[in-house]
């Protein structure tokens, strides 16, 4: 039992920053980003001894990933609770450079349909074959195919994605 | 733009300003867990309101389910290859223990698994200053919780000597009888079964051989390797494949059936093995010249039997190895549980456990891979298919 729990402590402490920032392309914010995550990995903990068996474990954290995220935009009301204590802080130097890159990413991100993005994010962001990006989303590979260049498409008409752009090819 | 984008998310990312802690992780388990209990206790509240009739009803449902639910995948294997006999854990394919073998073997020596405890073992050593004679022994030992090897010791009648080697190895569940195929050293045919009661040591011999006349079951050694047993030791099923021998059989003998899933009864205490009761013929599963059937396991019951079908290219269709369950009763095709394409390996293996519910599949080939079949898939184990002889768990 220790090796098991050991095995997905290893796995957790190596992929978690890996797993947040896809998780950030998909919601476009850091707390549900990591709320993503540790559900995910929840769920894949108990079934663990199972899935480290498969050939690529992170296919099937990342399979439970994007569902649950699909589960969540499709529901209407997403469990966020208000708060009165405010937990952002000001950030020290200009963020302002950076922050217009977040903003723009994000909203561009955001008119894409959630197959666009997840496979966007898997494939340009993740670096994931075809093949891979099949197997976490459980479709052909012609469909990631096709709905890749749809997104890739979509992104080169959005303003704000060709503003970026241009400036990053001056 | 590809790189373009790419560069453009990691700039928007960032990082996380906090990291995923496996505490973190396991708190939400902690939580998940209690509601569901909550949840739970709510739903069974809510059942009891609804009256006896309904709880009962769902009661009987639920004892259904628990009955149903599958075996442990067992925890251990044991493996033979080029390196010694050793158990390997399923799991981590970490080996655990290493098998006493006699340092005089010069063959392989084969393995089979009564129950998820007990294991057999076949060593043959072939003696060179005796021209084509043999020695075999045939030991139990049984692998602990720990995947640690106990109670080795030789089966009572399990020193055999005669001009023959072994090429397959069976046990029943209950580990009161094992077989042994046998492939002659002196003549092309002349294969036999020997099967030992390990509490006895009384041996029943089953013998194939031309018969004058007629067609005969040709053992061939490959097809040999996987013989099994019913969960009660009743039948020994194995795979024959019908010869015609040209002095013997005589002109009018030709075979159309191909490859023939056979069921020989210990009880009958020996005889021809083309005598055995015939459980399904490759010509009502496919063309003879289009495949073979490569290995067939029974199950427990005796009711079904688990096949290693190979097809043959043709045209366009690639060659293909699949793992279909078909019934002992009718012959009708049940499942396929397992497939692969365009990869065929002259040898491959397949065996199930004890409980006839996981099936280890080696693919034979240098590019193949060893496995066992989880739905569907191919979980792989140590070590690869070109570095294995004999596996059992």
């Amino acid at each position: 039992v220790t090796a098991e729990v050991d095995g997905f402590a290893q796995f957790v402490e190596a992929r978690e920053r890996a797993l947040q920032r896809t998780a950030w392309l998909l919601t476009g914010d850091w707390a549900l980003a990591e709320d993503l995550v540790q559900t995910a990995l929840a769920r894949s903990w108990p079934r663990w001894e199972r899935i480290r068996r498969r050939d690529n474990p992170e296919i099937y954290v990342r399979r439970v990933m994007i569902n649950t995220w699909a589960s969540w935009s499709r529901r209407r009301w997403r469990g966020e609770q208000t708060t009165g204590a405010m937990p952002d802080r000001p950030v020290p130097g200009d963020m302002a450079a950076e922050v217009t890159t977040r903003v723009a990413v994000r909203g561009a991100l955001g008119s894409l349909s959630d197959r666009q993005r997840a496979v966007l994010v898997l494939r340009v962001f993740d670096d994931l074959s075809e093949a891979e990006v099949a197997q976490v989303l459980n479709c052909a590979i012609g469909t990631v195919k096709s709905t890749m260049s749809r997104a890739l498409a979509r992104l080169r008409d959005d303003p704000r994605m060709a503003a970026l752009m241009s400036q990053e090819v001056r | 733009m590809e790189s373009q984008l790419r560069d453009l998310l990691d700039a928007a990312v960032g990082d996380p300003p906090r990291r995923v802690t496996v505490e973190g992780v396991r708190r939400r388990v902690a939580r998940r867990r209690k509601l569901e209990c909550v949840t739970c206790a709510a739903v069974a509240v809510v059942l009891l309101a609804l009256g006896t009739a309904v709880s009962a009803g769902d009661s009987s449902r639920n004892s259904a389910a628990g009955a149903g639910r599958e075996a442990d995948v067992p925890r251990y294997y044991v493996t033979e290859g080029y390196k010694p006999v050793v158990v390997r854990s399923t799991a981590t394919g970490t080996v655990t223990a290493t098998v006493p073998t006699p340092k005089w073997t010069t063959g392989g020596c084969p393995i089979a698994a009564a129950d998820h405890q007990t294991f057999f073992m076949a060593c043959a050593a072939k003696h060179y200053a005796l021209t084509n004679y043999a020695t075999l022994r045939i030991y139990r030992f049984r692998v602990t919780a720990t995947g640690q090897v106990t109670d080795y010791s030789v089966i009572p009648g399990g020193a055999v000597h005669g001009r023959f080697w072994p090429t397959s190895f069976a046990a029943s569940a209950d580990g009161s009888e094992v077989a042994v195929g046998l492939t002659s050293l002196t003549s092309t045919f002349g294969q036999k079964i020997v099967v030992i009661n390990t509490a006895t040591g009384s041996r029943a011999f089953w013998r194939s051989r031309p018969v004058p006349g007629r067609v005969f079951l040709d053992l061939v050694p490959a097809n040999l390797d996987e013989m099994s047993f019913t969960g009660d030791g009743g039948e020994l099923v194995l795979i024959g494949d019908p010869q015609c021998d040209r002095r013997k059989s005589g002109p009018s003998c030709h075979i159309t059936s191909g490859d023939e899933v056979i069921a020989l009864s210990p009880a009958d205490g020996g005889g021809d093995v083309a005598s055995g009761r015939v459980l399904l013929r490759q010509s009502s599963v496919m063309r003879p010249s289009g495949g073979s059937i490569q290995s067939a396991v029974i199950s427990p019951d005796g009711r079904m039997m688990t096949l290693l079908v190979q097809r043959n290219a043709a045209g366009r269709r690639p060659a293909t190895e699949s793992v279909v369950q078909y019934s002992t009763a009718t012959g009708a095709k049940l499942r396929v549980i397992y497939q692969r394409r365009g990869i065929l390996a002259s040898y491959q293996y397949l065996g199930s456990d004890p409980s006839g519910r996981y099936f280890l599949l080696d693919t034979g080939d240098a590019r193949g891979v060893n496995g066992w079949i989880d739905h569907g898939r191919l979980a792989r184990l140590p070590p690869a298919a070109d570095n294995l002889s004999y596996e059992a768990w």
